[in-house]
């Protein structure tokens, strides 16, 4: 230490070497402590540094959708443009003046529209943690009209075409997802005249982002669209030129799937059709179909097939090798029944699946799958070599069987109910494969007792897991396994209703009681530091 | 590390003993009982989650303020009144010091959000099932957050002896230490938008509103322990500096 002739007792060259020092360790330390940051960053793109701590998981990725996002290199944008739209005008419009009351918007509409949004923009951070090519923007129309504009238009559209709608693009493509298959929501009225006859909004439940979005991204991330054919002119209930088969294309288009019609007996099975879909057949199918089918099927084809108690059709020319029998019966499972339509045939639980079940096995006492009116599987010993096969889902313990007949001219069907037999755990679906040495793949099947599980008001409905029994059947078909999948479903508990119930507890305890015990803690001090 | 605790134990039992201090405590939980019973409680409609994220950005606001208040004395005052000379000469080491008085008050702090899952036990007592798991890491995240603050404002107080100029200039870098991220898109034209995307996931605010939201992450918990650390080395350099003055 140079012990200078200064007043201080040291030179000013030692505390200009001192300060040196000092600014050089700080810069230093400054520079590690970011690199150490940004180190950390980094890994968290390879490996899981977020823990979600909530009771149900709601922010946790799918492992399949992590995958699939560590593995994206080029930009993916996902845009959201929430904010009052037309519908939502209508139902608070004032019928004097014709505009929509604003103070019920603000009221009613906007905290459930604000709560849609929260989790948006939660799980599109959660993505963009694991994929820096993820750029998202979640814009509130009516609060940043410009920028909603200048969305819109990037995106090609008009800001009410992508309302209230999840976005996701990539290279050009697209994937959208309404509000309505995010969150299952009762929109209300407001009566104009009559207050007690307005119904406010709520959220009902059933919480489906993660699941829905994944399921958007998966199909944008897969690239080309899904060809699932549908045979047209064999009386299918679902079939091309129906309104359903349009409510069902457009809500599995959105998905990556595209649904497309052709004539069996001209030309078969188009080629580029990952799937075949036999949608109700109504009356039984001809010779020329049937030919087609079971060629397509032999070829190593993938067949999705929806029998129904209610149209003769048994595809016994198609089920044989597999060793499956359709019997002409209606099962009736009461400790099953559709908690809405109360009948033991209406069959809905989230209890029907097979453990075994590759397709199904997500699902069980996740989500209830609409099952309705269904005929049962049998399964014998005398199949073709190499059948294998899982049991997708099942009725319970409690099962019955009621036969079934058709009488002449194929459309009407009549049940003997003074035959009906037990049938405990009757096969309501199955997912079932031969091997095809000679053509080195193997043909899969699943097959449904029932059609109902595909209609288009089971498969829109959010709260139901119709859609993803379907999504996760057709990826199972087209030989994609690492796409089967659900997220779990998001919780719904944590509200407390009425609110105003816990004012007066809150008050007593978090304004009173805790404020007069640190004030009784410092009186204490006080005295023992006098004493 | 036997000098370590028995600083530490010096300070949290100047801190504990201090009538002001758990009048401010008082003042804190007073405010923030205030705030849960008719603000959060109003506008969450009875939704818990969205309770547990307002009743976060609402601890973010108080620390502004509470961090300064609790360390604006710890070092201005030592010089002021002449024991910091008697401090920095005795056989204890600079960091010593500065760790203890961290610690204190970083405890005193972190023991201040303790009401916040007080709170939800008062709402689960009455039939809610408030999720606890993200409710206590909405206090750790807190607590984290303002050890930051605190460390911040311990530097700001090693800079002056005057504590009402200490707790001011806390309260500044504090403000700057969170306006700055979020002014991050603004800047983006002066800075470019590497330095802006940098600035920007350094936000605090935004860090706290992830653990309210019942997610933990690794990186954010680094960011701020090495902000923590980084303003507590800073500290104990100007410490060192002062001494030799």
């Amino acid at each position: 230490m140079a012990l200078g002739g200064g007043r201080r007792g040291v030179s000013r060259s030692y505390r200009f070497g001192v300060t040196v020092n000092v600014v050089l360790i700080c810069v230093l330390a400054t520079v590690l402590a970011l690199g150490l940051v940004w180190f950390v960053r980094r890994m968290s793109y390879s490996y899981d540094l977020r823990y979600d701590l909530t009771r149900d998981g709601r922010y946790e990725v799918h492992p399949l959708s992590k995958k699939l996002l560590r593995r994206v290199e080029v930009p993916v944008r996902a845009t959201f443009i929430w904010g009052f739209d037309q519908d939502i005008h209508n139902r608070v419009r004032d019928p004097v003046t014709g505009r929509p009351r604003a103070e019920l918007l603000r009221r009613f509409y906007l905290p459930v529209l604000r709560r849609i949004e929260s989790r948006v923009s939660r799980v599109l951070a959660e993505w963009a943690r694991i994929c820096p090519v993820l750029e998202w923007e979640v814009v509130w129309q009516q609060g940043n009209p410009q920028r909603a504009e200048v969305l819109a238009g990037d995106l090609g559209v008009k800001v009410p075409d992508v309302l209230n709608e999840v976005v996701l693009t990539l290279e050009g493509r697209r994937r959208t997802v309404p509000v309505e298959r995010l969150v299952d929501v009762a929109w209300g009225h407001f009566h104009p005249a009559d207050p007690n006859q307005s119904r406010p909004p709520f959220i009902r439940g059933h919480w489906r982002v993660q699941a829905e979005l994944t399921a958007a991204l998966r199909a944008l991330l897969i690239g080309e669209k899904t060809v699932v054919a549908v045979p047209q002119g064999v009386s299918a209930r679902f079939g091309p030129g129906g309104e359903a088969f349009a409510a069902l294309k457009d809500d599995l288009g959105k998905g990556g799937y595209e649904l497309r019609g052709f004539s069996p007996g001209e030309g078969g099975v188009p080629e580029e059709a990952a799937v075949v879909l036999l949608p109700g057949v109504q009356r039984p199918l001809d010779a020329a179909a049937t030919r087609t089918f079971r060629e397509h099927e032999e070829e190593g084809g993938r067949l999705m097939i929806l029998a129904d108690p209610r149209y003769p059709e048994d595809y016994s020319w198609l089920l044989e090798p597999y060793g499956l029998e359709l019997r002409p019966a209606l099962v009736k499972d009461p400790s099953n029944a559709s908690p809405q339509l109360g009948r033991p045939e209406e069959i809905q639980s989230d209890r029907l699946v097979g453990l075994g079940s590759q397709v199904a096995a997500p699902l069980h006492r996740r989500l209830p799958i609409y099952v309705g009116k269904a005929r049962p599987i049998q399964v014998s010993k005398d199949r073709a070599p190499g059948v294998d096969g899982r049991v997708m889902l099942q009725a319970s313990r409690g099962a019955r069987a009621v036969p079934v007949e058709y009488p002449e001219g194929g459309r009407e069907w009549v049940t003997v109910p003074g035959l009906e037999e037990p049938m405990p755990g009757a096969y309501l679906a199955m997912e079932v494969w031969r091997p095809l040495p000679e053509k080195e793949t193997q043909a899969r099947l699943v097959l449904f007792g029932s059609s109902d599980v595909l209609s288009p008001a089971a498969v829109g409905t959010g709260s139901l897991g119709n859609r993803d029994l379907l999504i996760n059947a057709l990826e199972w078909l087209a030989d994609r396994p690492a796409n089967i999948g659900i997220l779990p479903r998001e919780d719904e508990r944590a509200v407390i209703d009425p609110v105003q119930r816990v004012h007066a507890p809150v008050t007593w305890v978090a304004v009173v009681g805790l404020p007069l015990l640190a004030l009784a803690a410092a009186v204490v001090c006080y005295f023992m530091r006098r004493s | 590390m036997t000098r370590l605790r028995l600083l530490l134990w010096r300070e949290m039992r100047g801190l504990v003993l201090s009538p002001v201090v758990w009048l401010f405590v008082a003042l804190a939980w007073f405010v923030s009982g205030v705030y849960f019973r008719f603000s959060v409680l109003p506008r969450s409609g009875g939704d818990l989650p969205s309770m547990v994220r307002l009743a976060a950005d609402w601890g973010m606001q108080v620390q502004i303020v509470l961090a300064p208040l609790l360390t604006m004395r710890m070092l201005a005052e030592e010089r002021r009144s002449g024991t910091f000379e008697v401090l920095v000469t005795a056989p204890v080491r600079d960091h010593e010091v500065v760790l203890s008085k961290f610690l204190a008050a970083a405890c005193v702090s972190a023991f201040t959000w303790l009401v916040l899952p007080l709170y939800f036990y008062v709402l689960q007592g009455m039939g809610g099932e408030p999720d606890m798991g993200v409710v206590w890491n909405t206090w750790a995240g807190l607590a984290l957050v303002s050890a930051v603050f605190v460390a911040l404002s311990l530097l700001a107080s090693a800079t002056t002896q005057h504590q009402i100029l200490a707790g001011f200039l806390g309260l500044v870098l504090i403000l700057l230490l969170l306006f700055v991220p979020g002014m991050a898109g603004d800047l983006e034209g002066i800075v470019g938008g590497r330095i802006a995307g940098v600035l920007s996931a350094g936000s605090l605010a935004r860090q706290v509103q992830e653990s309210a939201a019942g997610i933990l992450d690794i990186v954010n918990v680094t960011y701020q322990v090495a902000l923590a650390c980084l303003f507590l080395l800073f500290t104990v350099r100007v410490v060192e500096v002062r001494k030799w003055r």
